[in-house]
């Protein structure tokens, strides 16, 4: 950190006090206050999905239907699904930190589109909106994957949340162009490709895949809503469609979708590890490489969710294959962050706590995503709770906590102040035991034959799925915890440092809370951003020399 | 946690055979595998913490060998076991040939299964079910131990799957399609059969059993089964085994609500439709409700029901229709 820049900070407002009043707020084009927008949001909406994850679990306590009737609960489901897939894990990593940290780590004032990012975020909310206009008309129960006939054919505003789903893919697709433009064009002088932090390789990835892939959602939803609106025969088959070919576009999407949500985790597990190692990362190039490898693999595997649809035998193989080529990638990034504390000089802060979760969470759910992809056990558990487990293993154990991770390590940048972290360490412990607690025994009960989304089921399931209710609950406090604490913590907190972890990348060397337009000076980078070894000069914002 | 059967039910299918075993084996190597990886991260852990007084000099940052080792042992893993699992898949899905044919179809909330070649029809609603457990008489799917059983699937309405966790055996039923697979069930007994794709308000009632006699037990019920396929026609049975009471109640006493509008003392009944419109019960809306169900809803109730046109007889829709019209009447109706 050169000493001229401090003495220039000091009386610049952060980007928090620039300006007042909520529509300074609402209509900034600023990102980091969009982030920030998107923070409250996606927070709310998960709390949303929580909620109803809360009675879908109270309510398989029994075996017995009690507290919901079975139309109640596959409203809860839907719902609990929808809103975890749709308005949290897709846009949460990308929308919150990504917005947050991209242009930070590129030195940038902000993103190469400000409005733009601003009409994402709108159009966002309109989406989510009509998401809560099917809410409230009476919900629907198609399950999150709409799978047809039965969507075609079902009572309730299946056409308002599919409307909403399909607004929410253009957000999806606004901001993945918006990211790849800024990290081609505005990368800072001296920053190569391979000087690019890791977050912002799997951000650009995720990006690839969120321009590639969303635009065949927004296809088939708009086909279905024709079908259901008009009547139009596309998947409905007795107005001779193919209830099959929706299930090949929705995976066309839903699957890359996965690896939107899963490979911003990797970016920031990939950044918290070296930071909170303050070592240099371990097989730079095979992480970067693994994610772009990730983005591509993982657009071809969708036909792994049909391998018991009716699809033929040649196609099955075929996605079996790509499918288990897919985990080579991911072990491989595994190996590299476990190398990477190796001679490290290992800090037990809570985002390193996150990336041993992390780590435990995201082998278990790639481990039985082996098992899924074998197929002839896929026969047997495909539709079981085994499937639920393992998703919520990569979605929830992967994504969710390492976001939640993430929020932790760049708290203090983005509030200038420091959570609790002593009671952050506890909780974060916390949270990953009452995770396993929760979704260990739905591979036991869903191996031994569960089918997901029954309203009612055997009594030999059920102490099995008590367990995990049990879990559910503990899981649910530890969270409301985590959010009381970041809560606490940005208001109240210590103030924090500019750079409190002792990082090496360019947000960590402007002010915290960064100003409005982030850096005095046009930074210059002269090293790799995982620089503690000091075999290289380090990424350091240096004065530019037109601005001396 | 190492034993089969903590993780499934005994496999009795002669065509799942190496399904268990490649579990076991991914199972032991995802064990090894968490054992070294967060072995090695909590060694490291504590080896290297921010106190320990350790060398750290000149740590790596990336290691050719090393990379090129953790890549292609988990290829060479899982490529034996994507062909393990194939060659057991491709195993599974070609049914063998001179295998007894049963047609499975799946409509809301129930299954049918059809034996072209015995020429006998045998439902699975909760009711019939209930009642043949009563009577000690076989449920749900019945099948003779050590014979090919070829399924054909398909459904009447929504995507439905037939699951049957001890065959190690799933397919997804889907309408306007068939869809095949198979077993040859090796023990007699009882197993589950489960609906595993989601089918709205009653997917979780779908269950049902598969009844797995010997040969000289299936053989005798096939004869009692064409036997009393050849009597006479009853409404009342028609009712239970047509999966009409799944949803329908023909109690006089029935709360309002629930699936379907309840049917006693419907006839003459003057309905509101979802339309707006009124319609007068009578022999021929009860014949249209039967055949296309979607035609004239009563308001208050989802287009749910599957359509039965072309899967009773005359003879069938005509006793059904005798028996709704006697329901809540005092006198017994005339057939």
């Amino acid at each position: 950190m050169s000493t001229e820049t401090e003495a220039v900070d000091a009386p610049e407002p952060s980007y928090l006090a620039a300006t007042r009043g909520w529509k300074s707020w609402l209509f900034s084009v600023d990102h980091k206050r969009i982030a920030i927008m998107y923070l409250v949001a996606t927070t709310l909406f998960m709390i949303a999905g929580g909620v109803m994850a809360g009675l879908v679990r109270i309510e398989l306590f029994t075996a017995a239907g009690d507290l919901l009737d079975a139309d109640q609960y596959n409203r809860a489901f839907t719902l609990h699904g929808s809103i975890m897939v749709f308005l949290v894990i897709i846009p949460a990593a990308p929308a919150v930190l990504g917005n947050f940290v991209l242009p930070l780590m590129l030195g940038a004032r902000d993103v190469a589109f400000p409005k733009l990012n601003l009409a994402s975020f709108h159009i966002y909310m309109a989406g989510a909106a009509l998401l809560l206009v099917a809410m409230v008309l009476g919900s629907f129960d198609t399950g999150w994957t709409f799978y047809t006939p039965y969507s075609s054919t079902t009572v309730g505003p299946v056409a308002w949340a599919l409307t909403g789903v399909f607004i929410l893919g253009f957000s999806s697709i606004l901001t993945g162009l918006n990211f790849i433009v800024t990290i081609h064009k505005m990368r800072p002088p001296g920053m190569t490709w391979l000087r690019l932090p890791l977050m912002l390789w799997s951000i650009y990835a995720t990006s690839a895949v969120q321009i590639l892939a969303t635009p065949v959602l927004a296809i088939t939803v708009l086909l279905l809503v024709i079908e259901r609106a008009v009547g139009i025969g596309i998947f409905d088959p007795t107005l001779g469609g193919d209830p099959v070919l929706f299930q090949h576009f929705f995976w066309f999407y839903s699957h890359p979708a996965v690896y939107i949500m899963i490979l911003p985790a990797f970016g920031i597990v990939s950044e918290m590890v070296a930071v909170h190692s303050q070592r240099s990362i371990f097989g730079y190039k095979g992480i970067a490489g693994s994610s772009l490898a990730i983005a591509i693999v993982g657009s071809l595997v969708w036909g792994h969710h049909m391998f018991t649809s009716g699809q033929s035998i040649y196609s099955s193989v075929l996605f079996s294959f790509l499918t288990f080529f897919i985990a080579v990638p991911t072990a491989i990034k595994v190996f590299s962050w476990v190398a990477t504390m190796y001679k490290g000089r290992i800090q037990f802060t809570p985002p390193m706590m996150y990336v041993f979760s992390f780590l435990a969470l995201f082998m278990i759910g790639g481990l039985t995503g082996v098992v899924l992809g074998a197929l002839s056990i896929d026969v047997h558990l495909h539709d079981t709770y085994y499937v639920v487990a393992h998703f919520h293993y990569v979605m929830m154990g992967g994504a969710i906590l390492t976001y939640i991770g993430g929020l932790h390590h760049w708290w203090p940048k983005m509030f200038g102040r420091m959570y609790p972290m002593r009671l952050a360490n506890i909780t974060s412990a916390l949270v990953f035991i009452s995770f396993n607690l929760t979704f260990l025994p739905m591979f036991v009960v869903g191996s031994r034959g569960m089918p997901r989304r029954y309203y009612e089921y055997l009594a030999s399931f059920e102490s099995l799925n008590q367990i995990a209710t049990v879990g559910a609950i503990c899981l649910g406090v530890s969270l409301f915890v985590t959010l009381g604490y970041l809560i606490y913590g940005a208001i109240w907190g210590e103030p924090a440092s500019e750079n409190p972890w002792n990082a090496k990348s360019l947000e960590w060397q402007t002010a915290s809370p960064p100003i409005e337009h982030n850096f005095h000076y046009q930074p210059v980078v002269t090293g790799t951003p995982y620089d503690y070894d000091g075999a290289e000069p380090g990424q350091k914002v240096k004065v530019a020399e037109a601005s001396k | 946690m190492f034993d089969p059967r903590f993780w499934m039910p005994e496999s009795v299918n002669a065509l799942a055979e190496g399904t268990d075993t490649l579990f076991m084996f991914i199972l032991w190597v995802s064990v090894i595998s968490m054992v070294v990886v967060c072995g090695a991260m909590i060694y490291l852990a504590v080896r290297y913490r921010a106190s320990a007084d350790v060398a750290r000099d000149n740590p790596p940052r990336d290691h050719l060998g090393l990379e090129v080792t953790w890549t292609l042992i988990p290829t060479v893993i899982l490529m034996v076991i994507f062909y393990w699992g194939t060659r057991d898949y491709v195993r599974m899905s070609i049914p063998e040939t001179d295998a007894m044919e049963v047609r499975v179809m799946g409509q809301k909330w129930f299954w049918t299964f059809d034996y072209p070649e015995q020429g006998i029809r045998l439902q699975a609603t909760e009711e019939l079910d209930a009642k043949n457990v009563k009577e000690g008489r076989p449920v749900g799917l019945v099948v003779p131990v050590d014979t090919p059983v070829r399924l054909v699937g398909s459904s009447n309405d929504v995507l439905h799957s037939v699951f049957i966790p001890s065959f190690r055996m799933k397919k997804d039923v889907v309408p306007n399609r068939y869809t095949t697979t198979g077993f040859r069930a090796t023990e007699e007994g009882v197993y589950d059969l489960f609906c595993t794709e989601y089918c709205g308000t009653k997917h979780s009632g779908m269950i049902t059993k598969v009844t797995v006699l010997s040969q000289a037990e299936f053989a005798s019920f096939v004869e009692e089964a064409q036997e009393a396929a050849e009597g006479p026609v009853d409404g009342a049975t028609l009712f239970a085994s047509s999966g009409c009471a799944g949803c329908h109640s023909v109690a006089g006493d029935a709360p309002a609500g629930g699936i379907g509008p309840a049917l006693y003392d419907v006839f003459g009944r003057e309905e509101r439709l979802t339309t707006g419109d009124t319609v007068l019960v009578d022999e021929n809306y009860l014949r249209e409700s039967i055949e296309n169900p979607v035609a004239k809803v009563v308001e208050g109730y989802g287009p749910v029901m599957p359509s039965y046109a072309g899967r009773l007889s005359e003879e069938e829709l005509t006793a059904l229709i005798v028996y709704l019209k006697g329901l809540g009447s005092d006198k017994e109706a005339p057939i």
